[in-house]
């Protein structure tokens, strides 16, 4: 590769380089120098200033005699007197394919080029639990270099996905769990409030050649119906959800003292208690609102399911969906229909038995179990400050607890400030994609695993399908180019049904 | 037991003769194999004549027990003897699997339907179900094979099953088989979706929780469930934790005072004995004790305090080939898929050439099927 520039002066975390004049550095460029000992030294450009031999008020003169009086001021030799100067930080030494961290300068006048495919092979991957993120991206400019990290790491001690709207969180989604869905080291749940995973109407997840479950209270041919039984659910998940008096909740949880499973049903009978007393009204509320939350009629006999919960079906779709992703299949629960507050119970259900039952595991047994993902959009509806001063919930026993069993989170949000700084730290792989808000990129850069002090400007500038990825499983914040999620990603099948035993 | 399981048809026969309806439909496995033995036979004919007599015809569908992919099925004798009609007809268009309806000619009800197969194969012919064609008037039936989902009870959670999605809609009924279980319900573009119980239980653990026969009758709509009067069943649960064999004796005996002649006994044999093993219960002399009954019992987890159990389950040879799949599974793909990909490609290489297909063709099908369950690519 050509020189693209010269270093010239700087510190440690703070390099300076100059432009050739002809070539062209870009915010977030890779580059490459050596060091003293031959090492490559991966360098990235974090700032971008004018640089001159001439002094201020000389160029102020020059560009004031063009503006006021014409005067077309041609320099002598203006390659050399004009240029341009990139701010670098020093990312990676690499030497015979293995990257660490630097501990040294590069030489003095070092040449700097693009960096290039060989320079970062130690980021792509075979490995069978590679998790690809997306191409290296160098500046605005895709390389050739496939960008992997330890899926079953990465998934498992959580994920951050932060962008403002537009940016390109939904086909970053997409292709992780394109790629997750054909690997056997791990499980999705994938709850979706948009109904955008599937492909109800085009590409999507549907097409995917080993398929996934979908979840789905209008489901298509093929799908599920949503259908939880009423057995499932507990007073916790309710109390967790929605907001109670305290004589209400006391009245749910002596129902289910008395009843176990059929707590829900007796409720809605208005069966007595024996050994407790309610105001007659608290438990009419308490009636009321369950008939109304799980979306259930009551005709003084029988109840009948308006919604997902129902008192007779899906008595297996708890541990079915459990079953599928503890053995490394994708779901997908369309939450489209509901109301935040129900998704959030619907998606509590599901969590709290993924977690209870790795929880059940010995060691060895969980060894032989992929990693559990439970991707949750709009995270901070169940991890934001607001939602946890009320008290923990299953996502934040999971966020902190949750990497000892294997079961980890996706959490995907516009707004990661509202999400508290340690829950956020313990979110070790942050894939941030463009954010305009300072406050919000000010958030990631205090939580992320590597040093991302001096990327603010960076994060503002990333364009729609341009991500930095940060985790402890990457040796340095990779900027990755998020590729298009369609039907490119499809094998060519040949075959065909035969339909004869039906003549 | 056979006996029992012959009776309940007989009574469900009865039945229909007694209400003098005006079609029966069976959705699937009216046998346990495609190529029965004579006495099966001999009953079904038995039967299915008698219906014929009284004119109602009997509809129904092959099930994953008597389907065959070779075309050698009883079923199929029993269609060209004018016994019974396979609603299962159809034929390719556009690559997709069209179906077409038999009209009863009394009621003028349209029925079709998609018979079993094992190893969840039907599944993909739902998948290639040209659905368009199915969108016509009339009183529709739709007659299937297969577990739901979203029905599906408690306690067959690894049941191969498929999602109600995969019915097509608009039908006014759907008659299914395949779970034995007697269960109705309306999903939305689904309305009475019915599973009506085998005509006898089958197996020890379904003897326990059934008890008895049952099927459907359906007038005007409103679907009856029928409870066949077979032989009546009495499931004891014995508590062995910590008991001797000798107080096991007894507390058999107690429950043998309860139960009349000519009953089905379930013994269920759970716990830790106290002292002795297993074999130390003389399960025989206890049988003995069920005066002209027919005792079935389970020592599944019946454990000995003294010995280390060793495991020797008696299993079938589809069980153990489950297990080893199941153990297997996971190194290519995710488990459940590989799982249910392997019992599927097991079930294609199971499959028998039909006499009026030439090998060619046979293979090429096979190869054919094969491509599409293991995305091979050119």
């Amino acid at each position: 590769m050509g020189e693209k520039g010269v270093l010239v002066s700087g510190e440690f975390g703070s390099l300076c380089a100059r432009q050739k004049h002809g070539e062209c550095f870009e915010l977030g460029e890779l580059l490459v120098a050596k060091s003293e000992d031959e090492e490559t030294i991966l360098l990235q450009v974090f700032d971008l200033l004018y640089g001159s031999q001439l002094g201020q008020q000389n160029l102020e003169l020059i560009s004031g005699l063009r503006l006021e009086e014409g005067v077309d001021t041609e320099l002598i030799d203006p390659s050399s007197r004009t240029y341009v100067l990139a701010r670098l930080k020093s990312l990676l030494a690499v030497k015979d394919g293995r990257a660490r961290s630097p501990k040294t300068l590069p030489r003095f006048f070092s040449p700097i080029s693009q960096v290039t495919a060989d320079d970062v092979r130690f980021l792509s991957s075979t490995d069978g639990n590679a998790l690809l993120l997306g191409q290296l991206r160098s500046g605005t400019k895709k390389l050739d270099v496939p960008v992997h990290i330890n899926g079953s790491l990465a998934l498992s001690h959580h994920v951050l996905i932060a962008g403002t709207t537009g940016r390109g969180k939904s086909v970053l989604m997409s292709n992780l769990l394109w790629h997750a869905s054909s690997a056997a080291y791990c499980g999705m749940l994938v709850l979706d409030p948009h109904d955008e995973y599937y492909g109800r109407s085009g590409f999507g997840l549907k097409d995917h050649p080993h398929g996934v479950a979908y979840y789905s209270s209008t489901p298509p041919v093929g799908a599920h119906t949503l259908k939880i039984n009423l057995h499932a659910i507990r007073s916790a998940d309710l109390l967790a959800v929605f907001d109670w008096s305290d004589a209400q909740r006391d009245a749910l949880r002596a129902y289910e003292q008395a009843f176990g499973q059929q707590w829900i049903l007796e409720v809605v009978r208005e069966t007595p208690l024996e050994h407790a007393r309610f105001n007659e009204a608290t438990l009419a509320v308490v009636k009321r609102r369950l008939l109304s939350i799980l979306s259930l009629d009551f005709d003084g006999s029988s109840i009948r399911s308006r919604g997902a919960f129902d008192p007779v079906l899906g008595q297996n779709t708890i541990s079915d969906v459990v079953r599928q992703v503890t053995s490394g299949m994708t779901v997908i629960i369309d939450t489209s229909s509901f109301s935040g507050a129900v998704e959030v119970l619907i998606a509590s259900l599901f969590a709290r038995a993924i977690l209870a039952k790795y929880k059940r595991c010995s060691s060895k047994d969980l060894q032989d179990h992929p990693v559990v993902s439970i991707v949750l959009e709009e995270a901070p509806r169940v991890l934001g400050k607001e939602v946890l001063e009320k008290g923990p919930n299953i996502f934040s026993t999971i966020a902190r607890e949750g990497r000892k069993f294997k079961v980890g989170l996706v959490a995907i949000t516009q707004l990661p400030s509202l999400i508290p700084r340690a829950v956020l730290a313990n979110l070790n792989t942050k894939i941030i994609l463009g954010i305009e808000l300072r406050n919000e990129r000010q958030a990631i850069i205090e939580s992320a695993a590597q040093d991302l002090s001096d990327a603010s400007r960076m994060i503002a500038s990333l364009d729609r399908g341009e991500a930095i990825v940060s985790s402890n499983f990457l040796s340095f914040a990779a900027p990755i180019m998020i590729p298009m999620f369609d039907k490119k990603l499809l094998p060519e099948v040949q075959g065909k049904r035969y339909f004869g035993d039906f003549s | 037991m056979r006996r029992a399981n012959a009776k309940g048809f007989v009574l469900s026969v009865d039945h229909a003769l007694q209400e003098n309806v005006d079609f029966v439909i069976i959705a699937g496995d009216l046998f346990n194999s495609a190529l029965p033995s004579i006495e099966s036979i001999r009953l079904a004919v038995t039967q299915l004549k008698r219906l014929k007599d009284a004119g109602i015809p009997v509809y129904g569908i092959p099930g994953s027990h008597d389907f065959s992919p070779s075309g050698k099925s009883m079923i199929d004798v029993l269609e060209s003897a004018d016994l019974f009609v396979n609603v299962a007809k159809g034929e390719e268009s556009e690559g997709k699997l069209k179906l077409r309806f038999t009209k009863d000619p009394k009621t003028g009800a349209l029925i079709t339907g998609i018979f079993g197969r094992r190893g969840g194969l039907d599944k993909y012919y739902y998948q290639d179900l040209h659905r368009e064609s199915l969108n016509i008037g009339g009183f529709k039936i739709f007659v299937w094979h297969a577990a739901l989902h979203e029905l599906k009870p408690k306690g067959l959670e690894v049941m191969d099953a498929m999602s109600v999605s995969y019915l097509p809609k608009g039908f006014d009924y759907y008659a299914g088989g395949h779970v034995h279980v007697c269960q109705q319900a309306s999903l939305e573009g689904h309305p009475r979706i019915v599973l009506p119980g085998p005509t006898f239980p089958c197996s020890f653990a379904e003897i326990e929780k059934l008890k008895q026969g049952s099927c459907c009758i359906v007038d005007n709509g409103q679907v009856k469930e029928i409870v066949l009067d077979t032989p009546p069943v009495y499931s004891f649960a014995v508590d062995c934790d910590q008991k001797t064999p000798d107080t096991i004796t007894e507390q058999v005996t107690e429950y043998a005072k309860k139960v009349t002649p000519g009953s089905i006994v379930t013994l269920r044999f759970e716990g830790t004995l106290s002292q002795g093993k297993p074999s130390d219960i003389d399960f025989v002399g206890l049988s003995q004790l069920f005066v002209d009954c027919f005792v079935m019992k389970n020592t599944y987890k019946l454990h000995s305090a003294d010995f280390e159990r060793v495991q020797v389950i008696p299993q079938s040879i589809e069980s153990i080939e489950s297990r080893l799949i199941e153990e297997r599974a996971g190194q290519f793909l995710s488990k459940d898929a590989e799982v249910k990909r392997t019992h599927s490609v097991l079930a294609v290489l199971s499959s028998l050439k039909d006499e009026a297909m030439n090998k060619s063709d046979f293979e090429s099908r096979v190869e054919s099927e094969l491509n599409v369950l293991l995305d091979i690519t050119e």
